[in-house]
């Protein structure tokens, strides 16, 4: 019987001219089964699942993400108290420290207290002398982490990413200014700045939460975001200073293709893989500097959570509570982690000439 | 029965009773010859294991102090630096309480003869005394003291205890520099001042630090002198705002108040946290900053309460909220009311840790005389309900201003909460040590409310409700009626009441201290602190001075 012959099936990539085309032979000799050329994104992701640190890292960005958006309001409602919410019973009566993990107390204003009162559950005990629940705010203080982190690498990334391009991409006096520009920027006393910030205008940047956002968020994303674009502008423009001179440019110039549809179209798709593991590994960073700056106390205003503000209190109770040091020293340094983990993973598995 | 036998024995009995009344009167002599004997003995051995000599390396964590310049000081820890360096005409010695609560002669030669109208105090000033860069110490000095602090650019804080002094008032709204207060005389050693109306706490008032003997050499200066000859055990050598401070053991003395260390080394702006743990292994002897909050239950447990290293001693004192009055959001008293009701009180103490001191719905610390506790508020803890029922949805936003410190900020905290509690959107400013002082007490300043404390100056009511709540007392800065409380009816009551003497005096400022408190509210006391100090192993003679109300620098000694 004859055996019926397939004929290669070619696919289109999707990824536009970035989409290496792959032809995979059949695992035994004289053997043919169909051979489906796979897509870039398709290659990337087979590459990524094969490792599986990086997988692990990803998976634990998802369920951080889950649980402080959609964790965190939902054991709110369980516990029944927020993660500001001030309680007497949260300090022991006698050491004035804050009650340890797992510590059920009844809520009564002051001890002694005539009447019937509900009790409260802390899960990983209070978070000092204010008596809050130390897991609430550090869920809470996850969602600020990444609020912060996320939303000023968006805004690096998209300020890094039009200046380079437009530097690369034109190159000549426009290219100098652009470069001059980066380097003022990386000069920049970021720190000092963020000091002056807060100590003039901070307050009244800080109130503005768009009815959504934390108090200090939106001023740490515009503050970071508008200062860190350096590091994309430069990859990008190097990539677009290289990329502009191969032929499938020029043929697009040749055909009249205008200078935006270029970038957009043709340079552009060749920049996303180089985005997407420097906006983790940013993601990173931001998460370590929102943590620093909200522990030298010019960051997020209490009493919103952050992770720094949270690390910042630990150090009053090393000898005798050090879990207020590790339960947010330890989440900073695992979302850290898992971000560079995945940076690294993605780095991998988007170059095609990886050993992965 | 034989009369004479009788009496005969009866003499005899009666001699044999007066042997044993002189044996036992002998006896008891001699016990008490012998203790007093033992008792010197003992004495000599404690002022000879007072130890002289040695360099003392002390920190001040988390705050400098406001001002060194004698005119300027107005910080408890600026005072207990000018208490081992200020010369004064009389001064609380260096003893525990009761007696380190007693005034005394210091460079008067004793107590000032008054005249019978009771205006004019004629002071002797002691010869020999000396600065520490050698001159001598005249009545001058002292009448410079008034002079300098009168002197408009000099910006001084005592010009609000002088006014009853003749000419002080005006010159201190003159323009001269330096002014001349014609109610103070030097004439040889003698030191003449003269008022315009008795004043029973006059003693008490030249008694702060404002009035010791000032060299002439110690020009006006409105930024405050850091280093300058004084006349006390110690001197201020050398200091560096922001960084450092030395006192020096001021050889010239001759006075009979302790001076055993050389020189204090005291760092400034240091850590709280690492201060501790530098005092924990005698790098360091003494923070006075104080100690972080977490760290006094284990002191205690670790070091027991005052059997050496961890001292806690009950002050004068009262913490508070003062609550604007002249900004829109306080300005109601209904309102002030409502956050009286709000606050946690046992919140705000418990922010300061084990042993910090007691819950306060009043302006006068409860061991001031006068003192009529009237429970006005909740000290249990807040009464939101009423709280709501006095505030309607009148409070919007409130401008707290706090210290930098872990304390200052978790004060901030539960005060927030609580305003939030009943509508208030309260938005907290910081500054650091003494600085939130400076801004609220610049009229005009756009604060709402601040977390402020006040020690006691001298032990009369006049310093808290006077100095504190008379709107006479109000001016462009340097003001210390951080409230800005300004009503003429309470205005004359505190003026009527501060023309009082003996026990009608006290009585009539407890009245006003619960009828300001209760029907104006323009405080929110939340607490009358303790003062909690550790020492190193290392340090010797640690004495409480509760005039003072911190520990006294004079009788410390490196064991």
């Amino acid at each position: 019987m004859a055996t019926e012959q397939h004929s290669p099936e070619i696919l289109s990539s999707g990824a536009g001219l970035a989409a290496a085309v792959a032809v995979e032979a059949g695992t035994a000799l004289g053997e043919f089964e169909p051979v489906r050329a796979r897509g870039y994104w398709e290659q990337v992701w087979l590459r990524l699942q094969r490792d599986k640190v990086a997988l692990g890292g990803g998976v634990f960005i998802v369920l951080l993400f889950l649980g402080a958006f959609i964790g965190a309001p939902v054991a709110a409602r369980l516990l029944g108290h927020g993660p500001n919410d001030q309680f007497a019973g949260g300090v022991d009566p006698h050491s004035l420290l804050p009650v340890g993990p797992w510590a059920h107390f009844v809520n009564q204003p002051y001890p002694g207290a005539a009447g019937h009162f509900g009790s409260v559950f802390f899960i990983l005990g209070g978070d000092g002398q204010l008596g809050r629940d130390e897991f609430l705010r550090l869920l809470y203080g996850a969602q600020v982490s990444l609020e912060v982190a996320v939303g000023a690498t968006v805004l690096s990334m998209i300020i890094g990413i039009i200046m380079g391009a437009i530097a690369g991409y034109h190159g000549g006096w426009i290219d100098t200014i652009v470069s001059r520009v980066t380097e003022i920027v990386m000069a920049f006393p970021l720190l000092l700045f963020i000091i002056a910030l807060a100590s003039t205008v901070g307050d009244r940047l800080d109130n503005i939460t768009l009815g959504f956002l934390g108090k200090g968020v939106l001023t740490l994303v515009l503050v970071l975001g508008c200062f860190y674009w350096f590091y994309p502008a430069r990859i990008v423009r190097a990539q677009v200073l290289s990329l502009r001179e191969k032929e499938f440019i020029e043929a697009a110039r040749m055909i009249g293709a205008s200078d935006w549809r270029i970038v957009r179209s043709h340079l552009l798709p060749h920049l996303v893989a180089p985005i997407i593991v420097l906006s983790t590994i940013t993601v990173a960073q931001f998460i370590l500097l929102e943590a620093g700056l909200s522990f030298l106390q010019i960051g997020i205003k209490a009493p919103t959570a952050s992770w720094g503000s949270l690390l910042q209190t630990g150090p009053d109770y090393y000898l005798t509570q050090p879990w207020l040091m590790v339960w947010p020293g330890l989440a900073i340094l695992l979302t850290t982690l898992a971000f560079n983990l995945l940076g690294d993973g993605l780095r991998d598995a988007f170059d095609p000439r990886s050993s992965r | 029965m034989r009369p004479a036998g009788g009496v005969s024995s009866a003499f005899d009995l009666e001699r044999s009773h007066m042997h044993r009344k002189l044996w036992l009167s002998a006896v008891m002599a001699a016990l008490g010859a012998l203790l007093l004997v033992v008792a010197g003995f003992a004495h000599a051995a404690s002022s000879s294991a007072a130890k002289k000599g040695g360099t003392m390396r002390l920190n001040m964590s988390a705050t400098d102090v406001d001002f060194s310049d004698p005119s300027l000081a107005y910080g408890t820890i600026s005072w207990q630096i000018e208490y081992a360096t200020g010369l004064k005409l009389l001064n609380y010695p260096d003893k525990a309480p009761p007696l380190g609560s007693r005034l005394q002669a210091e460079a008067a030669a004793g107590l000032p003869i008054v005249s019978n109208s009771g205006k004019t105090y004629t002071f002797t000033i002691k010869r020999g005394l000396r600065f520490s860069d050698g001159s001598a110490v005249t009545a001058k000095n002292f009448k410079w003291a008034f002079d300098r602090s009168a002197t408009k650019a000099q910006q001084s804080p005592a010009t609000a205890f002088m006014d009853d002094v003749v000419g002080y008032t005006k010159a201190v709204d003159g323009n001269k520099n330096p002014a001349h207060v014609p109610g103070v005389i030097a004439r040889g050693n003698k030191l003449i001042i003269k008022l315009t109306q008795p004043d029973g706490g006059l003693l008490a008032k030249l008694a702060m630090p404002f009035f010791q003997a000032i060299s002439l050499k110690t020009k006006v200066d409105p930024h405050g002198v850091t280093a300058y000859p004084s006349a006390g055990p110690y001197y201020i050598a050398s200091r560096v705002v922001n960084r450092h401070i030395t006192l020096k053991r001021n050889k010239f003395y001759r006075g009979p108040r302790p001076h055993n260390i050389d020189t204090f080394d005291i760092t400034v702006n240091t850590n709280l946290d690492q201060s501790l743990l530098q005092v924990k292994s005698n790098q360091i002897d003494y923070d006075m900053g104080g100690l972080p909050s977490t760290a006094h239950a284990d002191l205690a447990k670790r070091y027991g309460l005052n059997k050496g290293q961890y001292q806690v001693h009950q002050l004068v004192e009262t913490d508070y909220v003062a609550l604007n009055t002249s900004r829109p959001t306080f300005a109601s008293a209904k309102l002030r009311k409502a956050a009286n009701f709000a606050i946690d009180r046992p919140a705000m103490l418990r922010v300061r840790g084990a042993f910090a001191g007691k819950r306060t719905d009043q302006i006068l610390p409860p061991n001031m005389r006068g003192f009529k506790d009237a429970k006005i508020y909740p000290l249990k803890g807040a009464d939101y309900k009423k709280a709501k029922s006095l505030a309607g949805s009148s409070c919007k936003g409130v401008t707290l201003y706090t210290a930098t410190s872990p304390t200052g900020q978790n004060l901030a905290q539960v005060f927030k909460y609580n305003l939030s509690q009943i509508g208030c959107d309260v938005n907290v400013k910081s500054f650091v040590g003494f600085a939130i002082y400076t801004a609220a007490g610049t009229k005009g300043e756009p604060f709402d409310a601040a977390l402020v404390g006040w020690n006691q100056d001298y032990p009369d009511p006049y310093d808290f409700m006077n100095i504190l709540l008379d709107g006479n007392n109000i001016h462009a800065d340097n003001n210390n009626n951080l409230a800005y409380f300004n009503v003429g009816r309470v205005n004359k009551l505190l003026a009527s009441a501060n023309r009082l003497t003996g026990p009608a005096r006290y009585k009539r400022y407890g009245s006003l201290d619960v009828t300001v408190s209760k029907n104006y509210a323009p405080w929110a006391s939340y607490d009358n602190r303790n003062m909690r100090e550790f020492v190193s192993k290392r340090t010797g003679g640690y004495l409480f001075q509760p005039a003072n109300a911190s520990a006294d620098l004079d009788t410390f000694f490196i064991k």
